[in-house]
């Protein structure tokens, strides 16, 4: 039973599996595979043995209602008590639903006073014309549950320690607290990992300016994960851990195989979810899961987009005093993430984070488990690796 | 990335990697003593020369890919 | 132009080769044959269950590094085909005429290396069975921007280059030696010297001259110290590459370990085919000189490279500077040179010291010295990227029994390669024009 004295650090001592299907089902809710009668249902039983109450709410209308949605995000979220797993998951999907594509009125022109980039006009837009899609990413407001990395790695059936998504906590300098930084592809303007590809497999979509992989075309060569200086590649060095059976269509629009993990000697990275862009639902399966509000995806070109917006709403909050940065953005790849929060200098060092990946049953390191079969005479010598 | 509106890469090769190729084939058709017979054989051992390597490369390739990868 | 009489003597010795072979050559190729199964073997375990086999990982969160001794064997090989094309430029071009009777043997081994070189790229790759249908789909786009396209433009062009300098110049051979060749291959030797007059000579030579000077512009200063470099040293994520000074530095150190596997070839044809009077002694000197040289070129680079990232270099260039100053096999390497070098220039200087035998030894140090070399630059600079918050960098890279089974199968595959062409033609140009006259 779950440990609900205060004092004791976080236990790990929660039902991992009775997390990873309510996950699942929290997945094929979004799609509307499963109602949310039946979802309740489903796993009500299991909620209260796990955790003596099942506090999931349960609505009746399917009514959209921006107020609803903020108090469904609210107080329900204690990390300390991982308790609420699933029921966060899927309380914060709920809510998350109700927050994308939703057009909102025009707000105060962005101001210039974010820390490396200034914006004057149209000029030092990073992508000219068209949508760029991106995000703005709340680093204040992270916690570093993982929820997001979770996520991630199930709805896109990624092997075991690739982290299309990765949340790190770490020590810097400037700040006692532990930071935590969200590193994600940032979808680059200047995308180096696009102009080395000697096959043009990663390439950048016109529609929307998502740099996907072509899974029919790349060859293998991983100059991309050479030449990207965040580290999001991740290379399918064996036979894929797992079967993709959750995406209904793994091409997207133009007919590209672009969508969920690659095959086996292919590179795959974060996607930006293009079915979700595709088929009118929008946004980020991490976006959506995240129960505090962290990652904001839109347009980053339309300044009325939402991430602009609470990028706006932040500024008046903070009374115009806002710091943001880009990640390397000295390295010329304009990326199209914004950060809120303080930008990690060089001496800023990882740490262990509130929640550990093995918390949710994640290798961390992939290096750890990449080990491919011996053959019978290597096993004799007592293996090669 | 760029250099009066192309992109590095066209200036890179048609510009300085085949300037080489571009003296050695005038050298060929132009210099004495002149003979044109022998110029286009030297060309069409050149040209022979890139099927072989790219045909043979193609030939591993698909062998590779009827053992290895069939779909 | 008139085939100059030499008596049979010399001929006699560039034919022997192509005689019908002793026990010796068979347990040789055999002995190749069995190391070259085992790589297939492993190559093909590798198809069958993808490149988890190696030591390889991704760099970040992963711990590993995406690039290791594949990609440093391609640049090693790549590397030593450097030998064979530039003697023979050196022959045509400045008339160092003391090389002629090796040029026809480093031509060979530059093509030989280089489809080496090539098959490395190909095992490297996730998904070989793409390679050529993704890469000429997308040429038009991505010979624009990508420097691997641009590699394999300029491999593609040199490989071209010297295989029909090759093929023009054997036609004369053939037509020289056309009563003394095996007759089974005749079909083959047709082939090759198709429609040959001997009038054709004058132009072919000046055709060869051309050729050589293409070559010699290319391969040096566009390949090994254009874009092969460039691979590297165009990446500023990885401080430990992001500097102009890769291209001379890869170019030095390319040319120690060609012209060292050239003075080793060369060698083991002497002794085998007791050829002292067509390859005497002062081509070896003359070769190590050579290497002293380019050796001395590669170590003085080295200095600037560590003064440069050791002194006050950024965060980045900094600690890659330090891992690599930290790492013994980086020194042992270095030392070898140094040690080549040294010897290799007091037997330029004083020549008591030299022997062929000592050369030869000698040269084989910065052959496998660049091996090393190259391997340690490639997995450094991915283990100390620029962006190193993460806890799991540096990574770590130890290479596994697939990947060294290709080390050793590429060897055996260089020497099966030389022991069917001995076989097949000619190694040693018969035209003896060119000959430097006996001092």
């Amino acid at each position: 039973m779950e440990d609900k004295n205060e004092s004791v650090p976080p236990a790990t001592q929660f039902n991992a599996e009775l997390a990873e299907q309510v996950a699942g089902d929290a997945r094929k809710l979004i799609v509307g595979r499963l109602s949310e009668a039946e979802f309740y249902q489903k796993h009500h039983q299991a909620y209260l043995k796990e955790f003596g109450v099942d506090n999931r709410p349960l609505r009746t209308s399917e009514s959209i209602d921006s107020t609803s949605a903020e108090s469904v995000l609210a107080k329900q979220v204690s990390r300390r008590t991982l308790l609420k797993l699933g029921g966060v998951t899927l309380a914060s999907i709920i809510g998350a639903r109700l927050l994308g594509g939703k057009a909102l009125a025009a707000g105060a022109p962005i101001g210039n006073n974010y820390a490396g980039l200034l914006l004057k006009g149209n000029e030092e837009q990073p992508q000219k014309v068209g949508k760029q899609m991106g995000m703005v990413v709340d680093l204040e407001a992270c916690d570093g549950c993982l929820s997001c990395v979770y996520a991630c790695q199930n709805h896109n059936f990624n092997s075991a320690g690739v982290f299309w998504i990765y949340v790190l906590a770490y020590r810097d300098e400037n700040t006692d607290k532990p930071n935590f930084l969200t590193r994600l592809c940032q979808h680059c303007a200047n995308p180096p990992c696009v102009k080395v590809c000697p096959v043009r497999a990663r390439h950048k979509r016109e529609k929307d300016g998502l740099v996907l992989t072509n899974y029919d075309r790349c060859i293998g060569c991983r100059y991309c994960q050479v030449t990207c200086p965040y580290g999001v590649n991740y290379f399918e060095w064996g036979v894929p851990e797992k079967t993709n059976y959750y995406h209904p269509k793994l091409t997207d629009e133009r007919g590209v195989w672009v969508i969920g993990n690659p095959p086996k000697g292919v590179m795959g990275k974060c996607t930006f979810c293009p079915d979700r862009q595709d088929d009118g639902r929008g946004n980020v399966v991490c976006a959506l899961v995240c129960p505090h509000n962290v990652l904001h995806f839109g347009d980053m070109n339309d300044p009325n987009s939402e991430p602009h917006q609470y990028l706006r709403q932040k500024m008046k909050e903070k009374g115009g005093n806002l710091s943001t940065f880009r990640l390397l953005e000295s390295q010329g790849t304009k990326p199209s993430i914004i950060y809120i929060g303080q930008q990690p200098t060089r001496s800023a060092q990882q740490i262990d984070g509130p929640v550990s990946y093995a918390d949710w049953g994640l290798v961390e390191k992939r290096l750890d488990v990449l080990e491919g079969p011996q053959p019978w005479f290597m096993k004799a010598f007592g293996g090669g690796q | 990335m760029e250099w009066i509106g192309l992109p590095i890469g066209r200036w890179l090769l048609f510009g300085i990697i085949l300037l080489p190729v571009y003296g050695m084939l005038l050298g060929w058709f132009l210099g004495k003593p002149r003979n044109f017979p022998m110029a286009f054989r030297g060309l069409a051992y050149l040209l022979g020369m890139i099927v072989v390597l790219w045909g043979g490369l193609f030939t591993l390739s698909m062998l590779i890919r009827f053992v290895f990868f069939p779909s | 132009m008139r085939e100059r009489s030499r008596g049979p003597s010399r001929e006699d010795s560039i034919l022997r080769p192509l005689a019908n072979p002793g026990t010796k050559y068979y347990v040789m190729v055999a002995i190749a044959g069995a190391v070259l199964v085992w790589f297939l073997l492993a190559w093909a375990w590798q198809l069958r269950h993808g490149l988890i086999v190696t030591g390889l990982a991704d760099w970040g969160t992963s711990g590993g590094v995406p690039w290791g001794i594949y990609i440093g064997s391609f640049i090693w090989w790549v590397g030593i085909s450097h030998g064979g094309i530039l003697i023979s430029a050196g022959v045509r071009l400045f008339k160092l005429k003391v090389f002629y009777p090796v040029a026809r043997l480093a031509e060979l081994l530059t093509i030989g290396a280089l489809t080496i070189a090539g098959l490395f790229i190909i095992i490297d790759l996730g998904r070989p069975d793409r390679v050529v249908t993704s890469v000429l789909k997308s040429y038009t786009l991505t010979f624009q921007t990508s420097p691997l396209v641009w590699d394999l433009t300029v491999i593609t062009l040199y490989f071209v280059l010297t295989a029909t300098y090759m093929l023009l110049t054997l036609r004369h051979d053939i037509y020289a030696l056309r009563r003394r060749l095996p007759s089974r291959f005749a079909p083959l030797y047709q082939l090759l010297a198709q429609g040959y007059q001997p009038e054709e000579d004058a132009k072919v030579s000046r055709m060869a001259w051309w050729l050589a000077f293409a070559v010699i512009i290319l391969a040096p200063f566009l390949l090994h110290g254009g874009v092969i470099p460039w691979l590297f040293q165009l990446i500023a994520s990885m401080p430990g590459w992001f500097s102009p000074i890769q291209a001379p530095t890869f170019l030095s150190i390319a040319l120690t370990s060609a012209f060292g596997s050239v003075i080793i070839v060369a060698y083991i044809f002497r002794r085998v085919y007791d050829w002292e009077e067509l390859l005497p002694d002062r081509v070896f000197s003359r070769m190590g000189s050579v290497l002293a040289l380019v050796g001395l070129f590669f170590l003085w680079l080295q200095l600037q490279a560590i003064m440069t990232g050791a002194f006050a270099a950024p965060v980045g260039l900094l600690t890659a500077t330090e891992a690599k100053m930290e790492d013994p096999v980086y020194w042992v390497a270095i030392g070898l040179v140094a040690a080549a070098v040294l010897y290799l220039g007091a037997q330029t200087i004083w020549h008591v010291l030299f022997s062929v035998k000592r050369v030869v030894i000698v040269a084989i140090i910065p052959v496998l010295a660049t091996l090393f070399e190259k391997t340690l630059f490639i997995v450094e600079g991915l283990m100390h990227p620029l962006f190193n918050i993460y806890r799991t960098v540096p990574g770590s890279y130890s290479p596994t029994w697939v990947e060294l089974s290709s080390i050793a199968g590429a060897v055996a595959m260089l020497v099966l390669f030389f022991a069917v062409v001995s076989k097949l033609i000619p190694i040693i140009e018969v035209e003896a024009e060119h000959e430097e006259k006996e001092e």
